[in-house]
């Protein structure tokens, strides 16, 4: 009998205890300045603070350069796309290079960049034309500045995810608009992958 | 019955416990342990982020579609597409979409460039590197469609050094402060990195400018190359890098080479001949008329 209610109280115990640190670790929030460094896409954990990057730079081939637009991205989960502000900038290919970068933040192949698009108005006598023209770039078509990071494609071949290490390596690739278009708008469209649903985790 | 409740309150307390386990665990890889950091993990800075919070047409939850695999026997396909593809939908229009009347989207004041999250080299800019009238330059008025009645001022097809990339992998690369200057950081300088050059057919190529960054002995070659797509190639154009006082740009000769896309295949080509960041491919830019 004793042993009975030993082994009831055991039990008991052990339920008690799993529903206390389940219900903890439900309600508990990680404080978002400790874990903004760690947390990874894949995790599902939406974080705002830690963000992937998509811009446009022009170069003039003297170490001088203009970032003319971007756009942040990355805290969806699944495949997303963000679009920058208005830009209104006049292409002058004779001046500057124009450049399509990506700063990925997140390492793995949870992350994805599957593309960016930038949207332009040819010129039309002193004007532009009243409807877009699109340059539209893959995500595999882009290459790290830096040897030092990895990078993959997904299995469609259009996407790119970097390494896990050196994440902060910004991978481009050339972007080549009709001289006097007017840019008006960067679209990234990005892949994010949900962690699975695990019991007791509110995700 | 009381044996079976009791066998049951066991399971029920050890399948609990099991959750708990796998929870924490997966808790656990959110945290940042000190001691669990990767080796040279760059992390991004903080306290200097972009707002663009008036994103106005995130498509936030508007993924209509995923596509079923269609990968299998096709080209691109080189792994399990474990995702399919996204195919983007929406009945809304954007305002990067034709026909649509809605609020612009304007960029806020103070927004950082996101190049300058990495550390900046000193910075020139042209002033007197190329103060005389220029070859491929219409405004120099030495080129002007008046001696070329049957072509057009000048185009221009400018990259960036960076965009160019090592046609082998034997060897390292980088860039430097500003990202827009690519050189080899180590493996065999003699290795060319080269980069597409898609101009319109009928085309005529004029000249070929190079921009570089040289403080070596060194010199440095670009040159423009076509393909045939069965082993033959023609090298069009070509230009050397001179000097060694930093930022500089030369020019090639004239080339009035008619672009033919259909049978041939462009490509920019560089050669660094010197490992290291004192050399470096900072632009090629190629000064094309249309017929």
């Amino acid at each position: 009998m004793k042993k009975m209610i030993k082994n009831k109280g055991r039990a008991a115990g052990l339920t008690f205890l799993s529903l206390v640190l389940t219900a903890f670790l439900l309600f508990a929030d990680v404080p978002v300045g400790q874990a903004k460094s760690s947390l990874q896409p894949g995790g599902g954990e939406v974080n705002v603070a830690l963000k992937s990057y998509a811009w446009v730079t022009i170069y003039d081939g003297a170490g001088d350069y203009t970032d003319i637009t971007s756009v942040s991205f990355g805290t969806d989960v699944g495949y997303h796309t963000n679009l920058s502000a208005y830009v209104g900038h006049v292409v002058e290919n004779g001046d500057n290079a124009y450049v399509l970068n990506w700063r990925p933040t997140f390492g793995g192949n949870g992350f994805r960049l599957c593309g960016m698009r930038v949207a332009y108005r040819l010129p039309v006598g002193a004007g532009f034309s009243t409807t877009f023209s699109y340059v539209n770039v893959a995500g595999s078509t882009f290459r790290p500045r830096d040897s030092i990071v990895e990078w993959s494609s997904d299995g469609s071949g259009g996407c790119v995810s970097a390494g896990p290490l050196n994440t902060n390596i910004v991978f481009n690739t050339h972007l080549d608009i009709p001289e006097g278009s007017r840019i008006d708008y960067l679209r990234v469209y990005y892949y994010r992958m949900p962690k699975a649903y695990l019991p007791f985790i509110r995700r | 019955m009381s044996k079976f409740l009791k066998r049951m309150r066991w399971v029920v307390a050890l399948v609990l416990l099991g959750a708990l386990a796998i929870t924490a665990a997966v808790m656990a890889e959110d945290i940042p342990w000190g001691f669990s950091s990767e080796p040279d993990t760059v992390l991004p800075e903080e306290g200097r982020p972009i707002d663009l919070s008036s994103e106005p047409d995130s498509l936030d939850g508007m993924l209509v579609e995923v596509a079923a695999p269609a990968w299998e026997g096709e080209p691109s396909a080189d792994g399990e597409l474990t995702e399919g593809g996204g195919l983007w939908g929406s009945d809304q229009l954007q305002p990067d979409q034709n026909g649509y009347e809605g609020p612009v989207p304007q960029q806020e004041e103070g927004v950082m460039q996101p190049s300058a999250m990495d550390e900046a080299l000193p910075q020139t800019t042209w002033g007197g590197l190329t103060s005389e009238p220029q070859a491929d330059d219409e405004e120099a008025g030495l080129s002007g469609t008046e001696s070329e009645p049957n072509w057009s001022n000048f185009y221009y097809y400018y990259a960036a050094g960076s965009v160019l990339k090592p046609r082998d992998s034997s060897v390292n690369w980088a860039s430097d402060g500003s990202g827009g200057c690519i050189y080899l950081s180590s493996g065999n300088s003699n290795v060319i990195v080269n980069l597409p050059l898609d101009l319109p057919d009928g085309a005529r190529i004029d000249y070929l400018r190079l921009y570089y960054y040289d403080t070596s002995a060194g010199d440095s070659f670009a040159w423009v190359t076509r393909y045939d797509g069965q082993g033959g190639l023609t090298d069009i154009t070509n230009v050397a890098s001179i000097g060694n006082t930093g930022y500089g740009t030369t020019l090639s000769a004239l080339v009035e080479h008619v672009v033919n896309s259909e049978d041939y295949t462009y490509v920019l080509n560089w050669r660094p001949k010197v490992i290291g960041n004192t050399m470096q491919l900072c632009g090629l830019r190629v000064a094309y008329r249309l017929p």
